[in-house]
């Protein structure tokens, strides 16, 4: 974590080689999760504080008719959060110094887990608009 | 059990520093929360059967053991994202040399959020709506 610490203990001595420095894949992870701060606390507030214990078809559907930009938010929200989660656990992945087919394979797998979850994510959040 | 433990105690006790401890946490919750998406997004596909299949679906998580898991992800979030606020705060302004600082001002603030979601989820733990 800090590099005059290294000598104690680290991702690296504990076996793991982590990824250091620059890449699209670090921006993309650090301008998307400050995206989900925001809107993570909306989605818990409108769940949990604004809907508390009256979760259901008639509440979600008042809400995101509203009038508010709810559509816009839904278009960035399911997007951010599936790469987000993907782009992490990727980054974990390489951690471990995979070899290339394990490599390959892996990314098959995150791809194809992110683009179900997109779609499953846009279907469901367009049945409720 | 008392040898391993021990030896475990002396062993990876002290390679648990502040660093170690942010970043084990920040990896474990961030697994915890992909792992989560995937039910999460399958149970909510329901919407797409009508409003009875999501009412029904929505009913089921109406459960004590359901409002404790809630609750326990208001922390992993609220812990993902103050950790993350505070990694992209040392990478941007220079602030390796209080990153320690940052760190428990992160679990203080972490703690505040999940005493103050206790009001929400606590009554339902206690007393479930039906």
């Amino acid at each position: 974590m800090s590099p005059a610490g290294s000598a104690v203990a680290s991702p690296a001595t504990l076996g793991l080689r982590p990824r250091r420095g620059g890449g699209w894949g670090w921006l993309g992870q650090r301008v998307s999760g400050l995206f989900l701060v925001y809107a993570l606390a909306v989605h818990l507030w409108a769940v949990h504080v604004v809907s508390s214990g009256r979760l259901s078809w008639d509440t979600i559907t008042a809400r995101l008719q509203d009038g508010s930009a709810w559509t816009i938010y839904y278009a960035l929200f399911v997007p951010a959060v599936v790469y987000h989660a993907a782009n992490g656990l990727w980054g974990i992945f390489l951690d471990y110094d995979p070899a290339p087919a394990v490599r390959r394979g892996g990314l098959i797998a995150l791809w194809a887990a992110s683009l179900a979850l997109l779609a499953t994510g846009y279907v469901s959040i367009r049945a409720l608009l | 059990m008392s040898v391993q433990a021990g030896y475990l105690r002396r062993t990876l006790l002290p390679l648990l520093n502040t660093g170690t401890l942010a970043w084990l946490l920040h990896r474990v919750t961030g697994v915890a929360l992909a792992i989560y998406l995937l039910p999460h997004f399958l149970s909510i596909h329901a919407a797409r059967s009508g409003s009875q299949a999501l009412d029904a679906e929505l009913r089921g998580f109406a459960t004590p053991l359901f409002a404790v898991a809630e609750w326990l992800l208001i922390g992993a979030v609220a812990f993902h994202a103050l950790n993350g606020l505070r990694i992209i705060a040392v990478d941007l302004f220079d602030l390796a040399p209080r990153q320690k600082a940052l760190f428990w001002a992160v679990l203080v603030v972490c703690a505040a959020v999940f005493v103050a979601a206790s009001t929400l989820f606590v009554p339902r733990i206690l007393a479930p709506v039906g």
